[in-house]
């Protein structure tokens, strides 16, 4: 019995230790937005909120159809004096299945997408875009 | 007169086994709790297989698992748009110091606690917005979600009853309590099946 009391203290501290030293690990955290886009008669804006953490990249993932080229702005909605555009890409009409576009991005701040279709742009498009 | 029959017979069938069983080293077992995760509707099994150290004359049990589970739920729509299901996982890790309460060959009644390390992957729905032409159309929706992949570290408290029901084989209920900091506290009533050798 004695010995079941000393396994038992020494388990118990081992264990206190243990949880002493705890702490959450965490590999991946980030936002993400799906933008369903139905209707190119005026640019779209959205926005990413601020997050905790510093990511490396911006990735934006299209699929969808579109009748007319379509660009697609990524803007730092947070820089101090106005905008600074991200990135700038042109979507030439036609079909797109899980096209990536990614880049460098360093800031966690509120990034600002704008889509634009030309004039009698038809169709519709599927944006994902996150930071990671 | 059967049934009082049959229960005599079974009555000393019983103590018979009783004064048979052994005092098995080690333990395997299987089961499956049903687990609370960090939103009240993130409720599903999570499967368990465990390894268990007997000692003291089973009075002391260092049990080791590992278990599993997956958790789907389902979003309203927003503007007719399905905004995609939550998904939970978790890949989970236990040890665990029981003390045995009851001085018995076929029952235990065990009071435990240990530490826990789970990894999540979630994906989830955090909210949605409605993008509108200058017009007032409904030109878009945006649809916000978040990926979180981590490792949480806690502690638990456990309580088991485990019926041996033969020589080598039981069965339990079992209700634990476990705190994972950032993962919120789970809670999980189980049962499961183990054989001793």
């Amino acid at each position: 019995m004695n010995q079941i009391r000393l396994n038992r203290t020494t388990v118990v501290t081992l264990l206190l230790s243990a949880l002493m030293g705890c702490r959450e690990v965490t590999l991946v955290n980030h936002s993400f937005q799906r933008v369903i886009i139905n209707d190119f008669s005026a640019p779209l804006r959205t926005l990413l909120p601020s997050n905790n953490g510093i990511p490396n990249s911006l990735i934006l993932r299209v699929s969808g159809t579109i009748s007319q080229p379509v660009v697609l702005v990524v803007n730092n909605a947070s820089t101090v004096g106005g905008k600074l555009s991200v990135r700038r890409d042109t979507l030439a009409a036609g079909s797109y299945t899980n096209k990536f576009f990614s880049g460098d991005y360093y800031s966690n701040e509120e990034t600002e997408l704008i889509v634009t279709g030309m004039s009698g742009t038809t169709g519709s498009l599927i944006i994902e875009w996150y930071r990671r | 007169m059967n049934h009082n029959l049959l229960l005599l017979v079974g009555l000393l069938w019983s103590g018979l086994v009783q004064a048979q069983v052994p005092t098995h080293r080690n333990s395997v077992r299987l089961g499956v709790d049903l687990t609370s995760l960090d939103a009240p509707d993130a409720v599903g099994p999570r499967y368990i297989g465990r390894f268990a150290r007997h000692i003291g004359g089973d009075r002391l049990v260092l049990a080791a698992e590992v278990g599993y589970m997956y958790v789907m739920t389902l979003n309203q729509p927003f503007n007719d748009v399905n905004p995609g299901p939550n998904h939970r996982e978790r890949f989970t890790a236990d040890a665990t110091v029981f003390f045995d309460l009851l001085r018995h060959p076929r029952h235990a009644l065990r009071m435990g606690a240990g530490v826990s390390a789970w990894y999540r992957r979630d994906n989830l729905y955090r909210g949605a917005s409605a993008v509108f032409t200058p017009t007032g159309g409904l030109q878009g929706v945006a649809i916000d979600r978040q990926q979180r992949h981590g490792l949480n570290t806690g502690g638990h408290l456990a309580t088991e009853y485990e019926w041996l029901f033969d020589r080598s084989w039981g069965i339990d209920v079992r209700l634990r309590l476990a705190s994972l900091h950032d993962a919120g506290i789970s809670s999980m009533l189980g049962t499961g099946i183990s054989y001793h050798f």
